[in-house]
Formats: structure tokens, sequence, C-alpha cells
């Protein structure tokens, strides 16, 4: 196994830890904070982080293949923004 | 493989985990699944006291419960990616049929609450949020479990295949997608159950 294999492979169960605690951050910040629609914010933007993590540790999707890569961060910032926008408009 | 051409050139196919024809379903499901995200705002832009009245009654420990079930199976199947590279069957097998149980709980997970909604009278006919639940769960559980027969045969494959650059791209294929799965709930757990609106 090479030195990069295994720091990939130790850099996925970093990601997952991380991801564990986002998710457990986020639905305690939902469930206890004052302001909904900043903590539902806060909420999506952290899916975000997790979506990027997934795509980055568990799928190995590199910027090597850049044209999935790129198709895939524009899918993450469009949902993310459609998502945000429709917190923040709605209650206009 | 030529089909995913206009998402990856000849030469970034090297560069893809797992088959190109596979990323470009991928890609083209998650798509579908953004215009159902679109769909979700803007009915709960045009209608937020019902939108809200209905989250309410969903449990939100099933969602984090299911992301965190989704979330270790899929660790466990890129952990079975990285062993198939180093060539360990042992682990690759380990891997596979540990994401594989994991993966089941979010079955019955997802069935019990589904359940458990249809006892308090919440069904796809109850109002437009709750036809949103039901079809966009019900969606992603039709994925799920053709995650999960894809995974049963990746685990029977792991056991008696040879651990080749075949086998190889099939287990990634397989983990993509797998990961594609565990993708979209991370997106659902929010969208549904915590968009509170006071």
């Amino acid at each position: 196994v090479s030195a990069a294999a295994a720091q990939s492979e130790r850099n996925a169960t970093r990601a997952f830890a991380a991801l564990v605690a986002l998710s457990a951050a986020s639905f305690v910040l939902v469930d206890t904070a004052a302001t909904a629609r900043l903590a539902v914010s806060v909420a999506l933007a952290i899916a975000a982080l997790k979506v990027r993590l997934v795509v980055v540790h568990f799928m190995d999707l590199t910027w090597r293949a850049r044209g999935l890569r790129l198709a895939i961060e524009l899918w993450i910032a469009s949902v993310t923004a459609l998502l945000l926008g429709g917190v923040w408009l709605a209650a206009r | 493989v030529g089909a995913a051409e206009g998402i990856a050139s000849a030469s970034e196919e090297d560069a893809l985990p797992g088959d190109s024809g596979v990323w470009l379903f991928i890609f083209a499901d998650m798509c579908a699944f953004a215009v159902f995200f679109l769909l979700f705002t803007v009915g709960r832009a045009a209608n937020p006291v019902l939108y809200e009245a209905s989250r309410v009654q969903l449990d939100p420990r099933f969602g984090l419960a299911n992301t965190l079930v989704l979330l270790t199976s899929s660790w466990l199947v890129a952990r079975a990616v990285h062993a198939v590279r180093a060539g360990d069957r042992a682990r690759v097998v380990r891997g596979l049929a540990g994401a594989l149980a994991v993966g089941a709980v979010f079955g019955v997970s997802k069935v019990s609450e589904w359940v458990s909604e249809v006892a308090r009278g919440n069904t796809l006919l109850t109002n437009e949020f709750f036809s949103y639940y039901f079809a966009f769960t019900g969606i992603h559980f039709l994925h799920f479990v053709v995650g999960m027969a894809v995974l049963a045969v990746s685990v029977a494959k792991a056991r008696h295949d040879a651990l080749d650059a075949r086998f190889r791209v099939w287990v990634e294929s397989a983990g993509c997608y797998w990961h594609m799965v565990d993708l979209l709930w991370i997106v659902l757990f929010p969208m549904l159950y915590l968009q509170r609106t006071a």
C-alpha cells in the first residue's frame, strides 16, 4: 500500500468523523437556536460542506477529472443557493 | 463509457473512480433531485405556514439517525474501495458486508418512520408538504434498494472474483452510486426536517 493510498484512507476516516460531528451539530443548532433563519442557514451551509466531504473523501473525485468535478461543484453551489434563497426570500 | 462525453473528456476518464457511464447516471440523478429541491423550495415559499405546521409533525431524530446510518455505511464502502486497491480481499468483504448490514438499518428505520406518519394520519394525499415528503423519500428509498442490491452482488463478487482492474472498477462504481444515495439524503435531511420558520 502506497503512502498516498494510506493517507487517502486516513483522510476518509477523518472525513467520516467530521461528517458525524457536523450532522449532530446541525441537529442541535436548529433545535436550540433562538433565531430560526440564521440557524437553518447554518444547517444548510453545513449540508453543503458535508456533500463536499463525501464527494472528495468518499467518492475520491479529484480535480484530475475536471469536467465532472466542476459539474458537481456547480450542483452543490446551485442547490445551496436555492435552499438558502428559499429561507431568506420566503420570509420577506 | 463514451456516453459520458460532455461531462468527462477521454483523458479525464482515466482519473474517474469507477465507470464514466455510472457517473453520467449519478449526475443525471443528482440533477433530477435538484429539480425536486426546487419544487419544494417554491412550494414552501408560497405556503410557509402549511409547511411549518407539517414539518413539526415529523420526528427529526429519525432524520438524524438515518443520516448517521447512511454516513457509516458510506464510510465502510469507502474503506472497501481502498482495500480493493490494496488487494486485501478479507477487508473488501468485511467492508462491503458491513456497509450492507448497516444500510439495512436505514431500510428498517425509514419504513418505521413512514408507518408512524401514516398512523398519525399523514399520507401522500394529506397536503403538499406530505406529498413531497413521501414522494422524495420514496424515490430516494428506491435508489437505496437498488444500492443495497448492488452491494449484495458486490459482496458475492468480492468473495469469488479476482481482485483485478475490472473488479476495482465495479466496486468503485458501486461505491460512488452508494455515496450518491448518502449525498442526496444529506440534503433531504435539513430540507425536510430542520427548516423551521420560527
